[in-house]
């Protein structure tokens, strides 16, 4: 049964101990290369809580908006580039995500507020492919629910007033037809 | 199983944590305690419509943070991937913000389930055709058009045969529409074909420019009272709807010569444009799209607008297409535009003339058009003041094609002129119709012995209060053939001028018309229905006070033809309508009563007889009948309408 029994504390215990090692064997990783190929230096990148992570270029090649920034700086990389929207939670989950190639399961075992924050990353990052996911994931689970679930589920506050709602649902009429999709 | 259990979930454990958002939850379906394990099996999902639910999914808390917390990009990027319609349009629901979002998507931004091949998407019954075929028309107006309700629109008929016909009847005063919702509209409806926007001040080009770049289709455009679009954006029309066939623009200030001249060099296609009181428009405004889409422009309309002489020099030049062409109203063209016009000979086509207001249609004028235009075959003439009796009848002369002339305030016009016409006529001459000119008079004429005009089969003269018993016993002398007459508002005329019209006419009668001519009496009913009851279809008695049962007694006999009869006003009781009733060869189907003051309940029966043909009952201020009867009525008429 192992982990799964525990409680949730433990639980995430073993999860942050779990990142750390994902982070260091990433950085294990690094370093060997390093020994063998000089020219391609790791990346710093300063999260919002000051954290500083140290990146493999060919990652950080996919967060665009940093590349751009790094090319616009003529190539500079000794000074850790500030993220001040991103956490280091967040920046882990990403790499995590990355070494995992990004594999939808991983995304699952997550809450959705960590998927927002993730898409709020992925966005400000301007990461396509995890962008792509993420937003694929998310609308799979919008699809098929009703009105009422999503906004209840996503704390959406109803600003249409009664005659507005009523002739948008007269115009989707179908979409309330009670649809029941086959296996 | 329950909906509340169907779920679909996962082969597996379910991880850490409460299984329910809210642990209350837990003693509704199941005795177990909150950190269980427990087993779910997949099942057929359902649509979920109780919060709160378990559905087996893996989010199994409520977020913290709302997904409000996204940006507008972030969103746009969840909502593209829905493949399916319905999604779309559920999510279109929620609120506000996910309405306009999903509003702004298009369909080339859609992502479509990349593995699934035809077969499979038409299975899962997802998408039609994004924007569909434009099967499906909407209208709003006033409050309740609005931004909002046009998102709505994008994405609800996008995946439902498309939007094809959009009319904005004036907006919403707090939210109206703006280019918002114009935008939705440009994105969701690709196949819109025939877009109309009147009185909708808050619309400038921006909304218009994106219809163009998102509605190639677009074939049919109307403006009316639109002052925030100017020319950019008709440029922008002109560039890219290429389909386009129709114009219409009225009182838009701010269109003018450029968009004009645009479209005149890249709308190939455009069949009919109409101008109206846009003052932005001028002489090389016209020149631009005339002289460009010469070859297919076929219906022209130019009515208050500062246009002079020029814009006709053009027409008569360009004009060869063109088979409609309305003048209403062009202050600053003169006899010489008229004039140029017609010697242009660009006008080959022309089949229909409307001509209103215009100073310039004077007798040269005139002339010259009738001969500049050898196909002419409708003309009509309003408020041609300096018209007098010499230029209509060179007209008449010169146009030897035309069928049907049209006369209307023309008061200078006299029975010279009226007659003249009758005499000069082409062959072809089939309806003539006289309505308000007074410079009719009726004076008694010695006339040539001409031959007939066997070719006149409609007469119509309206409110001619100077027409008269002489002129009427001419007319029948002079037009043996023919079949629909119609003498309205004529106090004039008594039985002494319209029997000899009746015994004369040789070609029988079907359509007649006597409304307002208050001193006909039945004698003139009774010749009709002796000498033309065989082809007698109409007849309108409204207002003739001194027509009685005996007329009615004389259809009742003589006209078997007969479906319209209208005999409001007219002194008709009880018994006069039996006698209608009792015809059995009679089939009315309309029949109108309003003012009999003197037909009562005791008609009922009768009525209920005529019903069984009739669709039409006008049963309006006919004061003695009481409510129950016309409720009967109704109920046993149920194919017929009545008004009461």
């Amino acid at each position: 049964m192992g982990e799964k029994g525990e409680s949730s504390k433990s639980a995430m215990l073993k999860h942050a101990e779990e990142e750390e090692l994902n982070t260091k064997r990433l950085k294990t990783v690094e370093g060997e290369e390093s020994n063998m190929v000089e020219e391609t230096e790791n990346i710093k990148l300063k999260t919002s809580d000051e954290i500083i992570f140290e990146v493999e270029p060919s990652i950080v090649k996919e967060m665009v908006t940093i590349q751009t920034f790094i090319e616009d700086n003529n190539n500079e990389t000794s000074i850790p580039i500030p993220l001040p929207n991103v956490t280091s939670n967040t920046l882990r989950r990403i790499l995590e995500f990355k070494a995992r190639g990004f594999d939808e399961e991983f995304v699952k075992t997550l809450g959705m507020d960590e998927v927002f924050e993730l898409i709020l990353a992925a966005n400000y990052l301007n990461m396509k492919t995890l962008l792509d996911i993420l937003t694929k994931i998310i609308a799979d689970f919008i699809k098929n629910k009703s009105v009422e679930f999503v906004r209840k589920f996503f704390n959406i506050v109803n600003d249409f007033t009664p005659e507005e709602e009523a002739k948008i649902r007269e115009e989707n009429a179908w979409a309330f037809e009670g649809f029941e999709c086959d296996d | 199983m329950s909906k509340v259990l169907g779920f679909s979930g996962v082969d597996d454990f379910c991880p850490m944590g409460s299984i329910y958002a809210n642990p209350k939850e837990a003693s509704f379906f199941l005795p177990l305690g909150p950190q269980v394990d427990v087993y779910f099996p997949p099942r057929k999902r359902s649509r979920v419509n109780t919060p709160f639910v378990f559905d087996g999914e893996w989010f199994e808390q409520k977020p913290k943070t709302s997904v409000e917390a996204l940006p507008d990009e972030c969103l746009f990027e969840i909502f593209r991937r829905l493949p399916s319609g319905e999604d779309r349009s559920a999510c279109a629901c929620v609120s506000k913000r996910w309405l306009m979002l999903l509003s702004s998507i298009c369909k080339n931004e859609i992502c479509v389930n990349k593995n699934a091949t035809v077969e499979t998407i038409e299975k899962e019954g997802d998408d039609v055709e994004f924007g569909g075929e434009g099967y499906l028309s909407r209208s709003l107006e006033g409050k309740k058009a609005t931004d909002v309700r046009l998102a709505a629109i994008a994405v609800g008929t996008s995946s439902r045969g498309g939007l094809g016909k959009l009319s904005i009847r004036g907006s919403n005063m707090v939210r109206g529409v703006t280019s918002h919702g114009l935008k939705a509209v440009a994105r969701g409806c690709p196949s819109l074909k025939a877009l109309s926007l009147w009185n909708v001040a808050t619309v400038g080009d921006e909304g218009l420019i994106e219809i163009a770049n998102g509605c190639h289709q677009l074939e049919k455009l109307d403006l009316c009272k639109c002052p925030a679009i100017t020319d950019k954006a008709l440029v922008a029309i002109a560039k890219n709807c290429q389909n386009l066939t129709e114009l219409s623009f009225e009182s838009c200030p701010n269109i003018g010569n450029e968009g004009l001249r645009a479209i005149g060099k890249l709308c190939s296609n455009l069949k009919s444009i109409s101008i109206k009181d846009c003052t932005g428009v001028s002489d090389h405004g016209i020149a631009g799209l005339l002289s460009s889409t010469s070859l297919v422009l076929s219906k022209v309309k130019l009515q208050a607008l500062t246009v002079s002489d020029l814009s006709l020099a053009v027409i008569g030049h360009y004009g060869k297409s063109v088979t409609d062409l309305v003048l209403n109203c062009l202050p600053n063209v003169s006899e010489r535009g008229f004039w140029v016009m017609g010697n242009g000979n660009g006008l080959q086509k022309l089949k229909s003339l409307t001509v209103a207001s215009c100073k310039g249609v004077t007798d040269i004028g005139l002339e010259a058009v009738g001969k500049g235009c050898p196909n002419l075959k409708i003309a009509h003439l309003h408020k041609c003041a300096f018209l007098s009796d010499n230029g209509l009848m060179s007209f008449a002369k010169a146009a030897s094609s035309l069928e049907s002339l049209r006369l209307e305030e023309c008061h200078r016009i006299t029975q010279l002129g009226f007659f003249g016409v009758l005499f000069n006529c082409g062959a072809k001459l089939k309806a003539i119709s006289l309505v308000s000119c007074y410079g009719i008079k009726d004076l008694n004429l010695v006339l040539p012995t001409v031959s007939p005009c066997e070719s006149l089969r409609s007469l119509s003269i309206s409110n001619c209060s100077g027409f008269g018993n002489a002129s009427l016993s001419v007319l029948g002398k002079l037009c043996p053939q023919l079949q629909h007459v119609e003498l309205s508002g004529l106090e004039g005329v008594t039985d002494a001028g319209l029997l000899p019209l009746l015994e004369s006419s040789e070609a029988g009668l079907v359509k007649v018309n006597l409304s307002g001519c208050t001193n006909i009496t039945d004698k003139v009913v009774s010749s009709l229905a002796n000498l033309h009851g065989w082809t007698l279809e109409n007849l309108n008695l409204d207002g003739c006070k001194n027509i009685s049962d005996a007329s009615l007694m004389a259809i009742a006999e003589n006209c078997a033809l007969l479906c319209d009869l209208d005999v409001s006003k007219c002194t008709i009781t009880d018994a006069g309508i039996a006698v209608l009733a009792h015809a059995e060869q009679i089939n009315l189907q309309i029949l109108s009563l309003s003012g009999c003051t003197l037909v009562s309940d005791r008609s009922l029966t009768a009525l209920r007889k005529l019903g069984h043909t009739l669709l039409g009952l006008n049963i309006q201020h006919c004061n003695a009948i009481n409510n129950s009867t016309v409720d009967t009525l109704v109920e046993f008429l149920w194919r017929c309408d009545i008004l009461s």
